[in-house]
């Protein structure tokens, strides 16, 4: 079998899921190196378009349309598509401002002509299917070795 | 032309709109607004510091700190000496930590030409090897201390609710003696790499206290001036933020003209505080606000490396030489007889953090103000890039090779687009 194919999806959040996977430090190489990486836009620059992949791995909260777009072309793409992290497990912090509050809170942070990027504060499975989810705020860098090293036996199901 | 995707290796989502012939830079920032001040709106004020750390996971430490000030302001609370130094410690742990994932992770491969910091470790495992000791050491140090390396668990408005074992301090203290030399390698990868050329006169702002310790009471500047941010009014005075239409991060600018804060401005300005082996390590190097280059930031993030790992050296030797209550003291917290509000402030890995709330009388927050660094920064980077489009001597063909540069020079503020849309 060739080397599974994974990519690592940031969408509106503070990215500390991301860097747990730092956290696993010489383990991360190995984990490199076992897995061909086609997308991670923290530590590496654009490869292209996105290609066919085995797993889509997602952090955040789903908060613009290009969040909304994003999780749907991961989707298109990832055999299996798992949420890491509280804000894509369940939307997190940015929830706790209801949708009708929205227009009067971005009034209050950015005054009365602003239009706002943000539509809205979901969670990833409101917008497409979830194979797994990760959680934790953040999760801890041996939940996502585990998982990590799980991916074959993911794949095989 | 525009790059039409995300500036990659940045901490979040920014496009770099490049217009050639007129020579303009403008940095969209594309991140969702998170609305942070309004979620702390209602909200009971010991709650802003969990929240508010998950601004950010660079520099979480910095925020839960900054917020916990910005709380202990407002109701006069006074914590103590054992307390201070433990933010201290956590605050040079924070810095470590975040200055390490910039220089290792976001820098090198630029100047190396490497993809990404993954494929660092074929080429280059003897810098592998020592960004991986340091991380380790970072990782340690805001466990002991914070509870972990992303949103502490430890701290609270008054203080602790856990206190490091004398044990863990002194393991850790050797882990630091340990890495000192390596540390020294580290830095100097960054003081010998050459960096594009450009100058522009700008201006440095950095908090000071009587040590290069990330905290104080003052703001100075390189103009001279100086201000007290724990005046609300004042600090809105001298810090304004603008919106625009094509960012969700507002801009921020002092007495109207763009400025820098974060590593360069505090070399800049606090110089002469380094630690011994750090002041080596700067040599000559002196950041100008004269004759500012943004890339020398590269170089201040290293030296403050050592300077931050010695720092904690002194700071754990100081808490070994006191009695560490095992149990921290309860604290009671005061009501308040009329609104009030509060100012927190430190010197996070980027810059300066204020946050500011304002509380009733029922201990709920009823106006919220956080200004990030990298907003303080964002008018400077429009105005660095726009220099250095200058001083490429632009020539439709080069168009490419400007495009490398400026991205390279947007990494060298170490942006955190996500702060800056908190």
């Amino acid at each position: 079998m060739d080397k599974p194919r994974i990519a690592i999806f940031d969408l509106t959040d503070c990215e500390g899921c991301e860097l747990q996977f730092l956290g696993l430090k010489e383990k991360l190489l190995d984990f490199a190196e076992d897995y061909e990486i086609a997308s991670w836009r923290l530590v590496q620059p654009h490869l292209g378009e996105l290609p066919e992949i085995d797993v889509g791995i997602i952090q955040g909260t789903v908060i613009t349309l290009a969040d909304v777009e994003q999780v749907k072309k991961v989707r298109e793409k990832a055999k299996f598509l798992v949420a890491i992290g509280e804000c894509a497990r369940t939307g997190w912090i940015p929830t706790w401002i209801k949708k009708e509050n929205r227009e009067k809170a971005v009034k209050y942070v950015y005054g009365e002509n602003y239009q706002p990027q943000a539509v809205d504060a979901l969670a990833v499975k409101s917008i497409v299917k979830v194979d797994l989810e990760l959680p934790g705020c953040p999760p801890e860098p041996a939940l996502l070795e585990k998982f990590l090293n799980d991916i074959p036996s993911l794949l095989a199901k | 032309m525009n790059l039409p995707d995300y500036v990659t290796k940045i901490e979040g989502h920014g496009v770099l709109n490049i217009h050639f012939k007129e020579c303009r830079a403008r940095l969209e920032v594309t991140e969702g607004e998170r609305l942070f001040e309004a979620v702390l709106l209602g909200q009971n004020a010991t709650r802003a510091p969990f929240i508010t750390s998950r601004i950010c996971g660079v520099c979480p430490t910095a925020h839960n700190l900054a917020s916990i000030l910005a709380v202990e302001n407002a109701l006069k609370i006074q914590p103590d000496e054992i307390i201070i130094e433990l933010r201290k410690l956590m605050l040079s742990g924070q810095v470590i930590f975040s200055h390490l994932l910039h220089l290792f992770f976001l820098v090198l491969p630029d100047y190396y030409n490497v993809p990404s910091a993954l494929k660092l470790a074929d080429k280059f495992p003897a810098e592998y090897h020592l960004a991986l000791n340091l991380k380790r050491l970072s990782d340690h140090l805001l466990t002991v201390v914070g509870g972990r390396p992303i949103h502490p668990t430890t701290t609270t408005v008054g203080g602790f609710i856990k206190y490091p074992a004398k044990g863990d301090l002194v393991t850790l203290q050797n882990e630091i003696t340990d890495v000192l030399d390596e540390a020294a390698d580290f830095v100097k990868i960054f003081m010998s790499i050459e960096y594009p050329e450009y100058r522009r006169e700008s201006e440095y702002l950095s908090l000071k206290n009587d040590n290069y310790d990330l905290l104080g009471n003052t703001v100075i500047s390189s103009s001279g001036t100086q201000f007290e941010p724990k005046n609300y009014n004042a600090l809105k005075e001298e810090i304004k933020e603008t919106v625009k239409d094509y960012s969700t991060a507002k801009f921020g600018s002092h007495k109207d003209k763009p400025f820098n804060v974060g590593a360069i401005a505090r070399i800049s300005l606090l110089g002469d505080m380094l630690n011994p082996k750090a002041k080596t390590l700067a040599g000559e190097f002196r950041p100008s606000s004269q004759n500012h280059n943004n890339f020398e930031n590269i170089k201040a993030q290293a030296i403050e490396m050592m300077h931050f790992l010695e720092e904690a050296e002194i700071l754990i030797g100081k808490l070994l030489d006191v009695e560490i209550p095992e149990k921290p003291m309860a604290i009671s917290l005061p009501k308040l007889s009329e609104p009030t509000w509060g100012i927190g402030a430190v010197e996070a890995p980027r810059g300066t953090l204020y946050h500011a709330y304002e509380i009733d009388t029922n201990g709920k927050i009823i106006n919220a103000d956080i200004v990030t660094p990298t907003v303080q920064n964002l008018t400077s980077i429009e105005a660095d890039a726009e220099a250095l489009l200058h001083a490429l001597k632009l020539d439709q063909k080069v168009q490419n090779i400007c495009v490398i540069e400026l991205e390279k020079l947007i990494r060298a503020y170490d942006p955190c687009i996500t702060c800056s849309v908190h």
